[in-house]
């Protein structure tokens, strides 16, 4: 099972997506993620499930991403009259596909992976993180979109892939940016993909113990700043930020070490990507450009839909953007879910970030490095995902979606296995290292004195009613 | 240019009347919507508040007109929409006739001479059919779909709060499932062992 996701993983990293229709008649999409989704099931069903034993899963990510779908499939089905009449159920048809596919991705990368195997994740995300990022800063330089171009040489048996939106000469009467995509529809959509490997890189730089991959993971991160700096989005400034600024929460002091580390990028990025480093010069005067202008006009132009319909909203998926005259392109994935799904939809979606970060707190905390790094890692995708959600409409994208609900995934096989609810008193007693993160902590453990309660994680010193207390509440 | 303003003046209500009139249609039934400038760019084309709620007012209704004209053509494409197939034809051969009507009691009451009068002809009949045909069977398995998830986590919901249930009581039967105990244990309980010390320290003082 973990190998079936990693192959999708690879298949959402390096292979665009939307752009590749594969040659079978569906009354849905025939988009290749939602054969590789199906391709999943039936691997589950073919080999009997994933029988590896595992430990006690916290079911909220999982829990929140099964209300979000339900949520949808509610208001669709409450407002069937209206987006029938209007002409946009064939639309609403397949955007409620390409959910289920999301909900299926959810439930089987929280069923397919281990605790263990969250390293070998984290690695993985990094490497793939690091070929797409190289392939933007060559389709920068170069025109070249490595993504669009090699599948369509492999896959054209099979499949049609669409043409590259690159450009990186536009006319400027019509484009004020150059449209670098990497393997997706829009800058944006691979900025936010690199924003969620970029976690996983900085914290494996930051467990590294060797020059090598200290070298190595340096690198990677690096290219990944680069390359979200090379779409000259800000989105690719304010994401990497919130990500960072995630990761100096838990683990400041061991990052701040490395602060000399950000003119050594400053250097890389403009040697790779000359002049992609202005892009933090177009955040001066951030609220007075025309986007943002855009964005703040969108407020009061959906309030006609808002109060008319405040708790579903118009249907999911019936958001039609190709309709100029009558929807908005929202800049806000919180606004288009508020619109399609209403105050609830809104709720649900936003409780899937906040489950996954809820989740992923202790295990980020716990001095178990190969759950503490990957939990923190994960943690900080989701909040990055959870902000690059208001500044986009984020689920116009698969890719970053997929490995949002990938993000949520790690969470929780990070937190699989802790103890649910732990005594404060417990907790308290635990003595707090006054060196180094967790990671480190795991690596040379204090030694502790022969006869005292044993600190290895959380479940330490609790009492035997507790513990049946804890049995009953599971 | 002059099919734009005609387009627009059929959007009026006093023309969606005549429309009903000529559709034999109820008029407040009627939604007329157009012509919408495709050439400008989407921020422009994009609706404001206020064109947004007579959108969202006429979403309700079921017969739905849309005009559209072109700047270089002195025509106007007339799209109707309404529950049958019939009902669609009546109601696009009742656009191009109210605006006709509407136009000549417009002529007559201004008292505009022959030569100078404007003349609407229509140039075709309307050819109507059904474009969602399979709906329903597609609704039927939406709400198929919503209905089997809602009972599959019902019924899981239900298995759990059954088995818990079933586990407290057996806990309960078995002396374990007590909730846990938070006050202070009691002197005279010498199963506790605050109770056990005391006791034993009476017993020294006794035997001292």
């Amino acid at each position: 099972m973990p190998w079936a996701l990693a192959a999708v993983l690879t298949l959402v990293w390096l292979v665009p997506i939307d752009a590749v229709s594969v040659k079978v008649s569906l009354p849905v999409d025939s988009k290749i993620d939602r054969f590789a989704i199906v391709a999943l099931v039936l691997a589950w069903m073919l080999f009997g499930g994933d029988r590896r034993p595992r430990g006690r899963r916290p079911a909220a990510f999982l829990v929140a991403a099964g209300v979000w779908v339900a949520v949808a499939f509610l208001s669709l089905v409450v407002n069937v009259p209206r987006v029938i009449r209007l002409g946009e159920f064939e639309l609403s048809q397949k955007q409620l596909a390409l959910l289920v596919a999301f909900g299926v991705f959810a439930w089987f990368a929280t069923a397919a992976l281990r605790p263990s195997e969250l390293r070998a994740f984290s690695v993985l995300t990094v490497v793939l993180g690091t070929i797409c990022a190289i392939g933007v800063i060559v389709e920068r330089k170069t025109g070249y979109n490595a993504f669009y171009e090699i599948s369509r040489a492999i896959l054209s048996p099979i499949a049609n892939v669409g043409p590259s939106p690159t450009m990186i000469n536009p006319d400027p009467l019509r484009f004020d940016r150059p449209q670098i995509v990497g393997p997706t529809e829009h800058g944006l959509a691979v900025t936010t993909m690199l924003s969620i490997a970029m976690p996983f890189a900085l914290l494996a730089l930051l467990d590294a113990r060797s020059r090598g991959r200290k070298f190595a993971y340096g690198l990677c991160v690096a290219l990944m700043l680069a390359a979200a700096l090379s779409t000259e989005r800000k989105t690719g400034i304010v994401v990497p930020v919130v990500v960072v600024v995630v990761l100096l929460i838990y683990r400041g002091r061991e990052l701040l070490r490395l602060w000399p580390l950000v003119f050594v990028f400053a250097v890389f990025v403009h040697v790779t990507s000359p002049g992609a480093l202005g892009t933090i010069t177009s955040l001066n005067g951030f609220l007075n450009t025309d986007s943002s202008a855009g964005r703040t006009s969108d407020y009061a132009a959906i309030m006609p839909d808002v109060v008319t319909r405040p708790l579903l909203g118009f249907g999911y998926g019936s958001l039609d953007v190709a309709k100029a005259n009558t929807y908005r392109i929202l800049d806000n994935e919180y606004l288009g879910q508020l619109l399609q799904a209403g105050l609830i939809g809104v709720a649900a979606f936003l409780a899937m970030s906040i489950a996954a970060v809820a989740v992923a707190r202790p295990a980020a905390r716990s001095p178990d490095a190969a759950r503490a790094s990957p939990a923190l890692a994960g943690l900080a995708a989701v909040v990055g995902f959870a902000v690059a959600s208001a500044l986009f409409d984020i689920l116009s994208f698969p890719q970053p979606v997929y490995l949002f609900l990938f993000a949520g995934a790690v969470c929780t096989a990070a937190a699989t296995g802790l103890p649910g609810r732990e005594p404060a008193r417990a907790r308290t007693r635990a003595p707090a290292p006054d060196h180094g993160g967790p990671a480190r902590r795991a690596l040379a453990p204090e030694p502790q004195p022969r006869g005292a309660p044993v600190v290895v994680g959380p479940a330490l010193a609790v009492p035997p009613a507790s513990r049946r207390w804890d049995r009953r509440l599971g | 240019m002059r099919a734009g303003v005609y387009s627009r003046l059929l959007t009026s209500p006093e023309a969606i009347r005549l429309i009903g009139q000529e559709a034999r249609i109820d008029p407040g039934l009627i939604y007329a919507e157009g012509p919408f400038e495709s050439n400008q760019p989407r921020a422009a084309q994009e609706p404001t508040a206020s064109e947004r709620s007579d959108q969202v007012a006429g979403e309700q209704d079921a017969y739905r007109l849309q005009f559209q004209s072109t700047d270089t053509l002195p025509i106007i494409t007339i799209f109707s929409q309404a529950p049958t197939p019939d009902e669609a034809n009546r109601l696009a051969n009742g656009a191009a006739q109210g605006l006709a009507t509407y136009v000549r009691q417009l002529q007559d009451q201004r008292q505009v001479p022959a030569a100078q009068r404007v003349e609407i002809r229509q140039l075709g009949q309307p050819a109507a059919r059904t474009v969602n045909s399979g709906v329903g069977l597609r609704i039927a398995v939406l709400v198929f779909v919503l209905v089997f998830a809602a009972w599959c986590a019902g019924v899981l919901i239900v298995t759990r709060l059954v088995h818990n249930w079933k586990t407290a009581g057996r806990l309960a039967d078995q002396g374990e499932g007590e909730w846990p105990v938070t006050t202070a244990p009691s002197e005279s309980d010498p199963r506790h062992s605050g109770g056990e010390r005391s006791a034993d320290r009476r017993e020294l003082e006794r035997t001292t």
